[in-house]
């Protein structure tokens, strides 16, 4: 049994590895590309490897466009969304499933709506609404459509149905007010499950490229991905520097990942399977 | 007399403690509705009236910022179905089925292949995951140069093994292809990790007692681990599906909708119809039709879905 275990092993690691080398290779070649001297890219016999690395093309391409203050703009969007995100959707998702109110059936109903309801479906009224309020290239134009989370309603919704209510009836007996039951007794049972959430909804935001490009249209507004996609059109040819600017957006978000792993698997299959 | 009083007093105090009882209720009920509020009031502004909007739009001559015209009956939708429209919904359904099937063939396949206590699992995990983390116009623009015919590295391969080149992006023919090759990179990691969640909650007794048995793994795989899996499987394409369904920003940064239409989707389709041409009517009236079919689809599987959850369910209690 050993030897067929070890055998088995043999045979899945080719296969892994191949497999995993197509999925980051495309990154090698960004950098690749990224310090390849202009001359080099479009040259069709030129070495893949560059043979003068020519570091000096990133810092060129982030005084090309102003990247400080798209980077800037992406934090002060997604920390805002996903901090509204997780609170709203704790507090929605907590009396959804332990509030008693009459109605509750159907505005549930509603809330769930937002997470049937595909937003390229609605995204032409809801930019006439956003232009209405006057919220056109304003960061409450791109924050305040963004801070309610049908998703994570639900996931909070579920996730306290799990929770015996005598922990509450417990501390009503003893005279804790209502808020206090829910912030300190029932809320930090979550806190897996919020971890995990917050994570998630950062990098929704932080990648989120349709609604920013609706909203926003001038490069002071602009968040990375769309600042990354303007870039584009001012360089059209120059395949290095838009490698370059795409490795400045990459490597962060990169980073930040890595050490959020744990809670971007967890995320990601809370959802799906229970 | 005596008793009289007893009874007066009972009943006040039965009313007083109903009364706070009721405020007590009333209390709950606000404290309910408070917390409530901010997640139902802007779904409400920001989904369910747009919903109405959308689909109460589509039967006017409207402008993007200037209100509507006319009421036009079903005009908008012929001009939407004859302008592209209809197009960009068979585009939208031959995309929805490659990139399902892709998606999820190879995040079983890649998810079991996993599934093992082999060294350097969380190496492997991570590569998988690179992908979903990225903006998709970084990926995008990465695959843009990768699949270059003129110096990108894909097209540089298949010149030294003597295959003839393709023009990825411009080739109509190979346009949608290569749209769908980079939206399963770019996201079947994310099934990858459900079907991991879902490989760790089978049963382990069964799994053993078939090894036990002498069951090699492609037996093991194929008469257990499969039928068990087939609710997770039917979950997992129901999820892509919808992914699909929206796909929109791999199509701005990797073609913008051409060549002659082979890569517009119907959400780039509502997005240029509205934002660049201005056409708010025929965009209203594609949204519409895109809102009834994710519908259906979404019922439809969702029904299957409960019939093989159910299977599923007896196949483990068995």
């Amino acid at each position: 049994m050993f030897t067929r275990r070890v055998q088995s092993h043999i045979l899945w690691y080719p296969v892994l590895i191949i497999v995993s080398l197509i999925m980051i290779s495309p990154l090698f070649w960004m950098v690749i590309t990224a310090i390849k001297p202009s001359g080099a890219v479009l040259n069709f016999r030129a070495p893949i490897l560059p043979t003068h690395p020519e570091w000096g093309n990133i810092l060129a391409v982030w005084k090309m466009a102003p990247f400080g203050r798209f980077f800037l703009n992406s934090i002060i969007f997604s920390v805002a969304a996903t901090a509204g995100q997780v609170i709203t959707s704790q507090m929605a998702g907590y009396a959804f499933a332990r509030v008693d109110f009459p109605g509750k059936n159907i505005l549930f109903y509603c809330v769930l709506s937002g997470l049937m309801i595909p937003f390229t479906v609605v995204m032409v009224p809801v930019i006439q609404i956003v232009h209405a309020f006057g919220w056109i290239n304003t960061f409450w134009g791109l924050i305040i459509p963004n801070i309610a989370s049908a998703f994570g309603a639900f996931l909070y919704r579920q996730f306290f149905f799990t929770v015996p209510g005598a922990l509450g009836e417990a501390a009503k007996v003893d005279g804790a007010s209502l808020l206090r039951i829910f912030v300190q007794i029932y809320l930090p049972l979550a806190k897996p499950m919020t971890a995990a959430l917050t994570v998630l909804s950062f990098l929704a935001n932080w990648n989120n490229f349709l609604f920013p490009l609706l909203v926003t249209n001038t490069t002071k507004m602009m968040v990375l991905p769309l600042g990354l996609s303007m870039f584009q059109n001012q360089h059209t040819v120059e395949y290095n520097f838009l490698m370059a600017a795409t490795l400045i957006v990459v490597v962060p978000i990169f980073i930040v990942s890595l050490f959020t792993q744990r809670y971007i698997i967890d995320g990601l299959s809370m959802g799906a399977v229970k | 007399m005596q008793s009289a009083t007893t009874t007066t007093v009972q009943v006040q105090a039965s009313v007083s403690a109903r009364l706070n009882r009721r405020k007590g209720k009333v209390k709950e009920y606000l404290f309910g509705y408070l917390l409530i509020l901010p997640t139902f009031a802007l779904t409400f502004l920001f989904t369910d009236i747009p919903l109405l909007r959308t689909m109460y739009d589509s039967f006017f001559q409207g402008s993007l910022l200037g209100g509507l015209k006319g009421y036009v009956g079903l005009h908008n939708y012929t001009a939407s179905l004859q302008s592209g429209g209809a197009m960009s919904l068979f585009v939208t359904l031959k995309f929805t089925i490659g990139f399902v099937v892709l998606a999820t063939m190879l995040g079983l396949i890649i998810g079991l292949l996993l599934n093992k206590p082999i060294k350097g699992i969380s190496l492997f995990r991570t590569a998988f995951i690179v992908p979903l983390v990225v903006p998709i116009v970084a990926t995008g623009f990465i695959w843009v140069t990768l699949f270059n015919p003129f110096f990108g590295i894909v097209d540089r391969i298949l010149a030294a093994v003597g295959l003839p080149r393709v023009d990825w992006f411009n080739d109509p023919h190979a346009a949608l292809v290569t749209v769908i090759l980079f939206s399963t990179w770019q996201h079947f990691g994310q099934n990858v990790i459900l079907f991991l969640a879902a490989l760790k909650g089978l049963p382990k007794d069964l799994l053993e007692a078939a090894e036990i048995d002498g069951a090699g793994p492609f037996k093991r795989v194929k008469s257990i681990v499969l039928p068990l899996l087939v609710p997770s499987i039917a979950l997992i394409v129901v999820l892509t599906t919808i992914a699909a369904l929206q796909v929109f920003t791999q199509i701005y940064v990797l073609t913008g909708g051409g060549p002659v239409g082979s890569t517009t989707t119907a959400a780039f389709y509502i997005y240029s119809q509205a934002f660049t041409l201005y056409n708010t009517g025929t965009a209203d009236a594609l949204a519409t039709i895109l809102f009834i079919i994710t519908i259906a689809i979404t019922i439809l599987q969702m029904r299957v879905l409960r019939r093989f959850g159910a299977e599923g369910h007896e196949a483990s209690n068995a």
